[in-house]
């Protein structure tokens, strides 16, 4: 999808933190599809108006994102493109130095080479992978799809045991080293957390409950999607885990979307993997605990991801993944449960290749395996 | 002063917990700790709904001292302050909770 133009008009609204509040508001969007009629099919001069739109409007957001960079930014790569057909993946790494002002200090932009810093140099390959499966699968452009700039810092506090995404951009600690190696180490960590952007910009899932859970699983869902394209897996080749280097210990990882409840057993200050696979083991847990459980009972709708790529084989990114893309982009809203997400993905199967296709009837099949439905 | 405090959420979902009882710790700790609790004004700091921030860890604290008694729900960036110096000691004395 190209990018808005910035002319009078109005934009497609959806829920907090997506189209409505990233629209300044004397720059109302013409909709892509219009500006892109026109490229494809108007006059001339109307070609190189929208055109001109395209210019200016990449030209403001990108002179707005050098405002906030480091002097030493390299101006040259910041150019705007001018295709609206095109993107261009801008990444920004900050180093934290241990403490917790955020973002840092840059240590690799877009163009610069490896640091020699793992944890800089993970994250700056791990968004990439990530931002290469969201635009070459499924035409997304970035996490906005704007082409907003990925911004994430490294090396956070001391010894933090955590990543996260704070609504504008990444942040991961290096870990205790005695229970966690630092959360750069895994490229799943890294999609998971820009997935949390995607969904903002998108559904927008409130991150409790069940709409907190599905808010994770989907994260959880394209950081699986993002290691198996770079391994170059099939479905029955992947190995489903989350944070398997990140846990320290080789038979450990974090979550497991083929075995929930299975990713760590017996470990001896974490105890066992709390995560079900399907309703029967729901917990109902507090506000104050992990927002209602959004971290356990993710397990649910990660499995029937599982069960819906496995049904369909193959490479799970095209088919099921682009599934469970378009019910995030187009059918769930913020307040989403779990069987509102397994009517849409059912609809989706539906809509994107036929009613009675093989596609509908694993999503069909993948919910009551978790009995959901 | 009793002291509940709980560690939740972050990227790998897991639980670190600690309770004091103020009266069971030797008296110079004992003091240092009331003095951090006083010091943060957690008594006046609002109980209202953390903001939601993916993998961000959540802290839940309770203090019970005499007839007050107060929670908090706070999502970890977020946490002000003058509460930081508490919150980094219960952290500190938090140890890893296997979930039932």
């Amino acid at each position: 999808m190209s990018s808005g133009g910035v002319v009078a008009g109005t934009a497609r609204v959806r829920g907090a933190g997506s189209w409505a509040d990233h629209r300044h508001p004397v720059q109302c969007i013409v909709p892509p599809y219009m500006l892109e009629a026109i490229i494809a099919s108007g006059s001339e001069a109307q070609r190189r108006a929208a055109l001109e739109v395209l210019r200016r409007s990449d030209l403001l957001r990108q002179q707005r994102a050098l405002a906030q960079a480091q002097p030493r930014l390299d101006l040259e790569s910041m150019a705007p493109s001018v295709d609206a057909h095109s993107s261009r993946r801008v990444r920004r790494t900050y180093d934290a130095r241990h403490g917790d002002s955020l973002p840092g200090v840059l240590a690799r932009g877009e163009s610069d080479g490896p640091t020699g810093d793992p944890a800089v140099d993970e994250a700056h390959d791990g968004a990439g992978a990530t931002w290469d499966l969201y635009w070459q699968e499924y035409k997304r452009n970035s996490l906005d799809d704007r082409g907003k700039i990925i911004d994430q810092t490294v090396h956070y506090g001391e010894r933090f045991d955590n990543a996260f995404w704070n609504g504008e951009q990444m942040v991961y600690g290096d870990g205790d080293g005695e229970i966690f190696a630092r959360f750069t180490i895994d490229v799943d960590i890294i999609a998971h957390e820009l997935t949390h952007g995607v969904t903002q910009y998108e559904a927008n899932l409130r991150y409790w409950y069940q709409s907190g859970a599905l808010n994770e699983s989907f994260s959880d869902v394209f950081a699986s999607l993002v290691k198996q394209r770079l391994l170059g897996q099939e479905a029955a080749q992947a190995d489903w885990l989350i944070g398997a280097g990140v846990l320290l210990g080789d038979q450990y990882a974090l979550r497991s979307l083929k075995a929930p409840g299975t990713a760590y057993v017996h470990h001896p200050a974490l105890g066992t993997d709390p995560q079900p696979a399907t309703m029967d083991g729901y917990r109902e847990l507090p506000a104050w605990d992990d927002n209602g459980g959004v971290h356990i009972n993710s397990g649910i709708p990660n499995h029937a991801f599982y069960l819906a790529a496995m049904e369909l084989g193959g490479q799970a990114w095209r088919k099921a993944g682009l599934i469970w893309y378009r019910a995030l982009c187009n059918e769930l809203d913020a307040n989403a449960n779990f069987l509102r997400a397994a009517q849409a993905t059912v609809r989706v199967a539906r809509a994107e290749f036929g009613a009675g296709s093989v596609e509908e009837r694993a999503v069909t099949k993948a919910w009551p395996g978790v009995k959901v439905l | 002063m009793k002291i509940t405090f709980k560690q939740t959420g972050g990227f790998a979902g897991v639980v670190k917990s600690v309770q004091i009882d103020s009266e069971s710790i030797p008296t110079p700790e004992r003091q240092a700790l009331e003095s951090l609790v006083e010091g943060s004004g957690f008594w006046d700091l609002s109980a209202g709904e953390p903001r939601q921030m993916p993998d961000a860890e959540g802290y839940f604290l309770c203090v019970e001292s005499g007839e007050r008694s107060h929670a908090l729900h706070l999502c970890g960036p977020d946490v002000p302050d003058q509460l930081r110096p508490l919150i980094r000691y219960l952290a500190q004395q938090s140890r890893f909770e296997k979930r039932a």
